[in-house]
């Protein structure tokens, strides 16, 4: 049952709430191609499907294009949804999808680094408290297309390299060197930070 | 030194980042809502059933008219008229002076003493045909011939056993029964025009969908009543209302078509 208001309209607050009960529901209506079931079911899942884009776009920017192109995927391909899964779920890799499209599209080739040039940098200890998630997005943004890529869809999506090398059309190796040269990336603009932050809370 | 291993590494991206939520501007929804509504637009489309339908009946058409070395099928009304011609198609050669208009006067002149009861619209061209003879005779006689062998051809005049009046065409000048238009009329200058209620209709209404092609080219080539296939207008589009294979009739009610 959804949650109405006094005079009727659905309560947006409390959908919330109950939102993975509501969108099994708006599947159907969705399904139906029904304008204001589509919209509710935008309404609820845009932010977390455009915090996803962000992590693989370089600016917001692009996440919104990531965001509208997979969005219409959904809406065009909802009548294929099995329910073998979370409607969520199949929603969010649908969105994943869309991103690999995009970054193929932008860069016909990976920067391919062979395996034997990539060193791995020093191991130490970060410690992240005192970073913001806009920082650690910033640090992600910055990173080159494909490192990007690799490096959310192994460390943040949990993917295998084998995975990622068949989704990207690329070999394993190639996919380990692509993280290893983003993780070193990453330590190198925290350990910046660090050490800015240190410096700022000595003085 | 601490060291740490990449998997914690990553683990500290995923921890932070794996659930961030992020407001979008409302432009894209926009977007999206345009760009899923596009397709819902074109779906009021016209059935395949009917352009299946349409596309054989095209086809058949155009072989008849294309193949080269053969004869296209004449088809044949399926009512015929059970007396001759009383009068056959006569091409007449009009002399110099006025002969060409009195012929003009004798086709309408016959026109007016039919008997006709039944037809109210030939009664209409009875009346409007006895005016027009009563114009062109109080018309100016020409005295220069400009235009050599004018031609007036009248139409075949066909009467059935039940005194109605069958005319196979109407020559255009009857329609302009404004005397001030009569007035400028030089008869001389009418030929053999023949304008028939079919084309005047195609001028009228113009071709609109795929029916009114089809019911276009089928009309140029089978000149029976009730023709091979003939599509209606209505305000859903053109639907498929006759088909006519000789034994075999179908024919939509107008009514039927009108209330879907």
């Amino acid at each position: 049952m959804q949650p109405l208001l006094p005079n009727g309209h659905l309560d947006f607050n409390n959908m919330k709430a109950s939102h993975q009960v509501l969108i099994l529901d708006l599947l159907d209506g969705c399904r139906q191609e029904d304008p204001h079931t589509q919209e509710l079911l935008y309404k609820l899942m845009a932010s977390k499907m455009l915090g996803v884009c962000m992590r693989y776009a370089r600016d917001q920017f692009q996440a919104e294009d990531m965001l509208q192109l997979g969005f219409v995927k959904v809406f065009k391909k909802v009548k294929d949804f099995r329910e073998e899964g979370s409607f969520e779920g199949w929603i969010r890799r649908v969105i994943l999808n869309t991103a690999i499209e995009v970054y193929r599209k932008e860069q016909k080739h990976l920067n391919i680094v062979d395996l034997a040039d990539v060193h791995d940098a020093p191991q130490q200890m970060f410690n992240m408290d005192g970073l913001e998630v806009k920082d650690l997005l910033a640090m992600i943004q910055e990173l080159s297309a494909g490192y990007r890529l690799v490096f959310n869809l192994y460390a943040i999506e949990g993917y295998s390299h084998k995975e990622i090398a068949e989704q990207l059309g690329i070999s394993e190796g190639a996919s380990k060197s692509q993280l290893s040269r983003a993780r070193t990336i990453l330590k190198g603009k925290l350990a910046k930070t660090e050490g800015i932050n240190y410096e700022n809370t000595n003085r | 030194m601490k060291t740490q291993t990449d998997n914690d590494f990553d683990k500290l991206f995923k921890d932070r980042l794996e659930d961030i939520e992020l407001v979008p501007s409302q432009k894209v929804w926009a977007k999206i809502s345009s760009d899923i509504s596009l397709p819902v637009k074109n779906k009021k489309r016209i059935p395949l059933i009917w352009l299946v339908a349409a596309s054989i009946s095209l086809l058949f058409v155009l072989s008849l008219v294309l193949i080269p070395g053969k004869e296209p099928i004449k088809l044949q009304a399926s009512i015929q008229p059970s007396t001759e011609y009383k009068e056959p198609v006569i091409p007449v050669k009009a002399k110099r002076g006025s002969v060409g208009r009195l012929k003009g006067i004798v086709f309408l002149n016959r026109l007016a003493s039919m008997r006709v009861e039944k037809d109210k619209r030939l009664k209409s061209y009875k009346i409007t045909g006895k005016a027009i003879a009563d114009n062109i005779k109080n018309l100016p006689l020409l005295t220069e011939v400009n235009v050599e062998n004018p031609v007036v051809i009248l139409p075949p005049v066909v009467i059935l056993k039940e005194e109605t009046v069958v005319i196979a065409s109407i020559p255009s000048f009857i329609a302009m029964h404004d005397p001030s238009v009569l007035k400028e009329i030089n008869p001389r200058r009418i030929n053999n025009e023949q304008t028939t209620d079919v084309d005047y209709q195609d001028k009228q209404t113009g071709i609109r969908s795929i029916g009114d092609l089809v019911n276009f080219v089928v009309r140029h080539v089978d000149h029976r009543d009730e023709k091979i296939i003939e599509f209606s207008n209505h305000d859903e589009g053109s639907s498929l209302t006759g088909i006519n294979l000789g034994l075999i009739k179908i024919r939509a009610k107008q009514n039927d078509i009108k209330s879907n």
